[in-house]
Protein backbone atom coordinates (compact mmCIF):
# COMPACT_ATOMS: atom_id res chain seq x y z
CA UNK A 1 0.00 0.00 0.00
CA UNK A 2 1.20 3.36 -1.28
CA UNK A 3 0.11 6.14 1.32
CA UNK A 4 -0.11 9.72 -0.20
CA UNK A 5 2.17 11.92 1.44
CA UNK A 6 0.93 14.49 3.42
CA UNK A 7 1.10 17.79 2.55
CA UNK A 8 2.61 18.66 6.34
CA UNK A 9 5.78 16.13 5.04
CA UNK A 10 6.16 18.18 1.61
CA UNK A 11 8.95 19.56 1.04
CA UNK A 12 9.21 22.99 0.54
CA UNK A 13 12.08 23.88 -2.03
CA UNK A 14 13.28 27.60 -2.36
CA UNK A 15 14.28 28.32 -5.44
CA UNK A 16 17.30 29.16 -5.86
CA UNK A 17 17.91 32.58 -7.78
CA UNK A 18 20.13 32.32 -10.96
CA UNK A 19 22.88 34.56 -10.96
CA UNK A 20 24.42 34.10 -13.71
CA UNK A 21 22.85 35.92 -16.21
CA UNK A 22 21.97 39.03 -14.25
CA UNK A 23 26.07 39.41 -14.17
CA UNK A 24 25.80 39.17 -17.73
CA UNK A 25 23.80 41.98 -18.17
CA UNK A 26 25.12 43.91 -16.22
CA UNK A 27 28.77 43.38 -17.66
CA UNK A 28 26.73 44.24 -20.53
CA UNK A 29 25.68 47.44 -18.83
CA UNK A 30 29.19 48.12 -18.35
CA UNK A 31 30.63 47.69 -21.34
CA UNK A 32 28.27 49.98 -23.21
CA UNK A 33 28.61 53.04 -20.47
CA UNK A 34 32.29 52.77 -21.05
CA UNK A 35 31.96 53.03 -24.76
CA UNK A 36 29.59 55.36 -25.49
CA UNK A 37 30.64 57.98 -22.37
CA UNK A 38 32.08 60.44 -24.40
CA UNK A 39 35.76 61.41 -23.49
CA UNK A 40 36.25 63.67 -25.71
CA UNK A 41 34.77 66.13 -24.08
CA UNK A 42 36.55 66.25 -21.21
CA UNK A 43 39.06 68.32 -23.14
CA UNK A 44 35.75 71.08 -23.98
CA UNK A 45 35.98 73.90 -21.51
CA UNK A 46 32.40 74.61 -20.38
CA UNK A 47 31.07 77.46 -21.95
CA UNK A 48 27.64 78.50 -22.80
CA UNK A 49 27.06 78.49 -26.34
CA UNK A 50 23.92 80.41 -27.92
CA UNK A 51 21.06 78.21 -28.45
CA UNK A 52 20.62 78.17 -32.03
CA UNK A 53 20.26 75.35 -34.23
CA UNK A 54 23.01 76.22 -36.53
CA UNK A 55 23.73 75.55 -40.45
CA UNK A 56 25.14 71.67 -39.82
CA UNK A 57 25.58 69.63 -37.37
CA UNK A 58 28.63 69.82 -35.49
CA UNK A 59 31.11 67.25 -37.03
CA UNK A 60 34.68 66.48 -35.05
CA UNK A 61 37.34 68.26 -37.00
CA UNK A 62 40.87 67.38 -36.02
CA UNK A 63 41.93 69.54 -38.09
CA UNK A 64 40.44 72.77 -36.68
CA UNK A 65 41.35 75.29 -34.19
CA UNK A 66 38.87 75.80 -31.28
CA UNK A 67 38.92 78.92 -29.49
CA UNK A 68 36.70 79.02 -26.74
CA UNK A 69 36.04 82.96 -25.57
CA UNK A 70 34.86 82.81 -21.45
CA UNK A 71 32.00 85.03 -20.21
CA UNK A 72 34.67 86.95 -18.74
CA UNK A 73 36.54 87.69 -22.26
CA UNK A 74 38.96 85.37 -21.79
CA UNK A 75 40.50 83.18 -24.24
CA UNK A 76 41.14 79.35 -24.15
CA UNK A 77 42.93 77.02 -26.46
CA UNK A 78 41.98 73.08 -25.57
CA UNK A 79 41.17 74.30 -22.16
CA UNK A 80 44.08 76.45 -21.19
CA UNK A 81 43.93 79.97 -20.61
CA UNK A 82 45.97 81.61 -23.83
CA UNK A 83 46.15 85.41 -24.14
CA UNK A 84 45.51 87.12 -28.10
CA UNK A 85 48.57 87.26 -29.45
CA UNK A 86 49.37 83.89 -28.61
CA UNK A 87 46.30 82.35 -29.99
CA UNK A 88 46.85 84.46 -32.99
CA UNK A 89 50.47 83.48 -33.19
CA UNK A 90 49.10 79.81 -33.34
CA UNK A 91 46.58 80.39 -36.16
CA UNK A 92 49.34 81.78 -37.88
CA UNK A 93 51.44 79.44 -37.59
CA UNK A 94 48.62 77.53 -39.16
CA UNK A 95 48.13 79.32 -41.72
CA UNK A 96 51.84 79.11 -42.72
CA UNK A 97 52.01 75.91 -42.64
CA UNK A 98 48.83 75.14 -44.36
CA UNK A 99 49.04 76.11 -48.19
CA UNK A 100 46.70 74.03 -50.07
CA UNK A 101 43.80 73.82 -47.36
CA UNK A 102 41.96 76.73 -45.61
CA UNK A 103 42.74 77.01 -41.89
CA UNK A 104 39.53 75.93 -40.07
CA UNK A 105 38.51 77.93 -37.33
CA UNK A 106 35.82 77.00 -34.29
CA UNK A 107 34.80 80.12 -31.77
CA UNK A 108 32.95 78.36 -28.76
CA UNK A 109 31.71 81.85 -27.42
CA UNK A 110 29.90 82.13 -24.47
CA UNK A 111 26.40 83.29 -25.12
CA UNK A 112 27.06 86.05 -21.81
CA UNK A 113 30.47 87.31 -23.41
CA UNK A 114 30.74 90.67 -24.70
CA UNK A 115 31.27 90.79 -28.57
CA UNK A 116 34.04 92.83 -27.75
CA UNK A 117 36.66 89.73 -27.50
CA UNK A 118 35.00 88.25 -30.20
CA UNK A 119 35.09 91.56 -32.31
CA UNK A 120 38.90 91.89 -31.41
CA UNK A 121 39.31 88.17 -32.54
CA UNK A 122 37.62 88.38 -35.70
CA UNK A 123 40.00 91.74 -36.60
CA UNK A 124 42.76 89.38 -36.21
CA UNK A 125 42.47 86.55 -37.47
CA UNK A 126 41.58 88.53 -41.08
CA UNK A 127 44.59 90.08 -40.43
CA UNK A 128 46.61 86.56 -39.93
CA UNK A 129 44.61 85.19 -43.02
CA UNK A 130 42.22 83.37 -42.05
CA UNK A 131 39.29 83.63 -44.42
CA UNK A 132 36.08 82.03 -42.66
CA UNK A 133 34.88 80.98 -39.48
CA UNK A 134 32.57 79.27 -37.28
CA UNK A 135 30.48 79.87 -34.29
CA UNK A 136 29.66 77.40 -32.23
CA UNK A 137 25.86 76.89 -30.79
CA UNK A 138 23.92 74.59 -28.55
CA UNK A 139 21.40 72.69 -30.34
CA UNK A 140 17.97 72.67 -28.61
CA UNK A 141 16.43 69.84 -27.65
CA UNK A 142 13.94 68.24 -30.48
CA UNK A 143 15.29 71.01 -32.48
CA UNK A 144 15.00 69.88 -36.93
CA UNK A 145 17.72 68.37 -38.37
CA UNK A 146 19.94 71.12 -40.21
CA UNK A 147 20.55 71.05 -43.54
CA UNK A 148 23.96 69.87 -43.51
CA UNK A 149 23.43 66.50 -41.60
CA UNK A 150 24.98 63.70 -43.30
CA UNK B 1 44.69 4.54 10.05
CA UNK B 2 42.11 6.89 8.76
CA UNK B 3 43.12 8.54 5.72
CA UNK B 4 40.16 11.01 4.58
CA UNK B 5 39.61 11.34 1.49
CA UNK B 6 39.01 15.19 0.78
CA UNK B 7 37.04 15.01 -2.60
CA UNK B 8 38.18 18.30 -3.71
CA UNK B 9 36.04 18.06 -7.11
CA UNK B 10 32.88 19.99 -5.98
CA UNK B 11 34.73 22.76 -4.96
CA UNK B 12 37.07 23.07 -7.96
CA UNK B 13 37.12 26.92 -9.38
CA UNK B 14 33.57 28.07 -7.39
CA UNK B 15 34.08 31.89 -7.41
CA UNK B 16 32.87 34.33 -4.24
CA UNK B 17 29.87 35.57 -6.94
CA UNK B 18 28.95 38.23 -4.25
CA UNK B 19 32.17 40.27 -4.23
CA UNK B 20 31.81 39.74 -7.51
CA UNK B 21 28.85 41.37 -7.65
CA UNK B 22 29.53 44.19 -5.34
CA UNK B 23 32.32 45.25 -7.39
CA UNK B 24 30.35 45.53 -10.75
CA UNK B 25 27.77 47.12 -9.16
CA UNK B 26 30.43 49.86 -7.82
CA UNK B 27 31.59 49.75 -11.27
CA UNK B 28 28.05 50.38 -12.91
CA UNK B 29 27.70 53.12 -10.35
CA UNK B 30 30.77 54.80 -11.21
CA UNK B 31 30.05 55.21 -14.86
CA UNK B 32 26.95 56.02 -14.50
CA UNK B 33 27.48 59.40 -12.38
CA UNK B 34 30.59 60.24 -14.08
CA UNK B 35 29.00 59.53 -17.66
CA UNK B 36 28.22 63.00 -19.22
CA UNK B 37 25.54 63.56 -21.82
CA UNK B 38 26.95 65.83 -24.38
CA UNK B 39 24.87 68.77 -25.82
CA UNK B 40 24.38 68.51 -29.37
CA UNK B 41 26.27 71.56 -30.63
CA UNK B 42 25.06 73.28 -34.21
CA UNK B 43 27.70 75.57 -36.36
CA UNK B 44 27.18 79.03 -38.16
CA UNK B 45 29.80 79.70 -40.46
CA UNK B 46 30.79 82.79 -42.07
CA UNK B 47 33.53 84.75 -43.73
CA UNK B 48 35.89 87.28 -41.96
CA UNK B 49 36.25 90.44 -42.53
CA UNK B 50 37.86 94.01 -41.35
CA UNK B 51 36.33 97.33 -42.31
CA UNK B 52 39.03 98.70 -44.27
CA UNK B 53 38.59 95.06 -46.40
CA UNK B 54 35.02 95.59 -47.06
CA UNK B 55 35.56 99.38 -48.09
CA UNK B 56 38.32 98.21 -50.51
CA UNK B 57 36.27 95.80 -52.10
CA UNK B 58 34.57 98.77 -54.01
CA UNK B 59 31.12 99.94 -53.43
CA UNK B 60 29.66 99.31 -56.41
CA UNK B 61 27.26 96.42 -55.25
CA UNK B 62 25.25 97.81 -52.32
CA UNK B 63 26.05 96.19 -49.14
CA UNK B 64 23.59 94.67 -46.93
CA UNK B 65 24.22 95.19 -43.84
CA UNK B 66 22.69 93.95 -40.21
CA UNK B 67 23.74 96.28 -37.75
CA UNK B 68 23.53 94.97 -33.95
CA UNK B 69 23.75 97.57 -31.08
CA UNK B 70 22.95 97.38 -27.54
CA UNK B 71 19.12 98.08 -27.07
CA UNK B 72 16.23 96.55 -25.49
CA UNK B 73 15.43 93.44 -27.67
CA UNK B 74 14.55 90.38 -27.01
CA UNK B 75 18.38 88.79 -27.91
CA UNK B 76 19.69 92.18 -25.39
CA UNK B 77 20.22 93.88 -28.35
CA UNK B 78 18.37 95.75 -31.29
CA UNK B 79 19.07 94.80 -34.95
CA UNK B 80 18.97 97.51 -37.46
CA UNK B 81 18.92 96.84 -41.57
CA UNK B 82 18.66 99.70 -43.70
CA UNK B 83 16.02 102.11 -41.29
CA UNK B 84 14.69 99.35 -39.49
CA UNK B 85 15.03 98.98 -36.31
CA UNK B 86 14.15 95.35 -35.15
CA UNK B 87 13.77 93.59 -31.46
CA UNK B 88 14.12 89.97 -32.66
CA UNK B 89 15.75 87.79 -33.98
CA UNK B 90 11.86 86.66 -35.67
CA UNK B 91 11.47 90.22 -37.37
CA UNK B 92 14.97 90.16 -38.54
CA UNK B 93 14.55 87.15 -40.50
CA UNK B 94 11.09 88.09 -41.81
CA UNK B 95 12.85 91.65 -42.77
CA UNK B 96 15.96 89.63 -44.53
CA UNK B 97 13.51 87.65 -46.71
CA UNK B 98 12.60 90.74 -48.48
CA UNK B 99 16.67 91.36 -49.25
CA UNK B 100 18.29 90.07 -52.48
CA UNK B 101 20.21 87.45 -51.28
CA UNK B 102 22.64 87.25 -54.11
CA UNK B 103 24.34 90.41 -53.02
CA UNK B 104 25.17 88.47 -49.35
CA UNK B 105 25.04 89.80 -45.91
CA UNK B 106 27.55 91.84 -43.48
CA UNK B 107 26.77 91.21 -39.61
CA UNK B 108 28.30 94.06 -37.85
CA UNK B 109 28.31 93.83 -34.48
CA UNK B 110 28.46 96.55 -31.25
CA UNK B 111 31.31 95.89 -28.98
CA UNK B 112 28.85 95.83 -26.22
CA UNK B 113 26.21 93.25 -27.53
CA UNK B 114 26.08 90.27 -25.86
CA UNK B 115 27.13 86.65 -27.97
CA UNK B 116 24.11 86.05 -27.82
CA UNK B 117 22.54 88.18 -30.01
CA UNK B 118 25.00 88.19 -32.52
CA UNK B 119 24.57 84.46 -32.93
CA UNK B 120 20.71 85.01 -33.10
CA UNK B 121 21.15 87.36 -36.17
CA UNK B 122 23.23 84.91 -37.89
CA UNK B 123 20.75 82.33 -37.62
CA UNK B 124 18.11 84.44 -38.44
CA UNK B 125 21.26 85.55 -41.76
CA UNK B 126 21.18 81.38 -42.41
CA UNK B 127 17.50 80.70 -42.03
CA UNK B 128 16.20 83.72 -44.58
CA UNK B 129 18.64 82.00 -47.07
CA UNK B 130 21.68 84.03 -47.23
CA UNK B 131 24.91 81.68 -47.93
CA UNK B 132 26.99 84.77 -48.40
CA UNK B 133 27.58 86.28 -45.22
CA UNK B 134 30.14 88.16 -43.58
CA UNK B 135 31.38 88.84 -40.09
CA UNK B 136 32.82 92.55 -39.78
CA UNK B 137 33.63 93.85 -36.47
CA UNK B 138 32.45 97.35 -35.54
CA UNK B 139 34.21 99.83 -33.63
CA UNK B 140 32.92 101.40 -30.89
CA UNK B 141 30.89 104.75 -31.90
CA UNK B 142 30.05 103.66 -35.08
CA UNK B 143 25.98 102.25 -35.29
CA UNK B 144 25.19 102.71 -39.01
Amino acid sequence: MKLLRSPARRRTRIMGFDMTPMIDVVLQLIIFFMYTTQFSQVVRSEVELPLETGEEEAVEQTDEIIIDVRADSTYLVAGVETSLDDVIAMVRAEVEASVDEPVRVLVRADKTAPARPLNELAERLALAGVKSWRLGTERPRGAPEAEGTP
Amino acid sequence: MKFEHRDFGKHVGALPLTTLIDVVFLLLIFFLVTMRFASPEGRLGSGLQVERQSAAQGTALERQVVWIVPGEGAEGAVFRVGTSELGSAAALEARLRLLERDRGVFVRPHPDVPVGAIAAAWQACADAGFTDRWYVPMKAGGGG
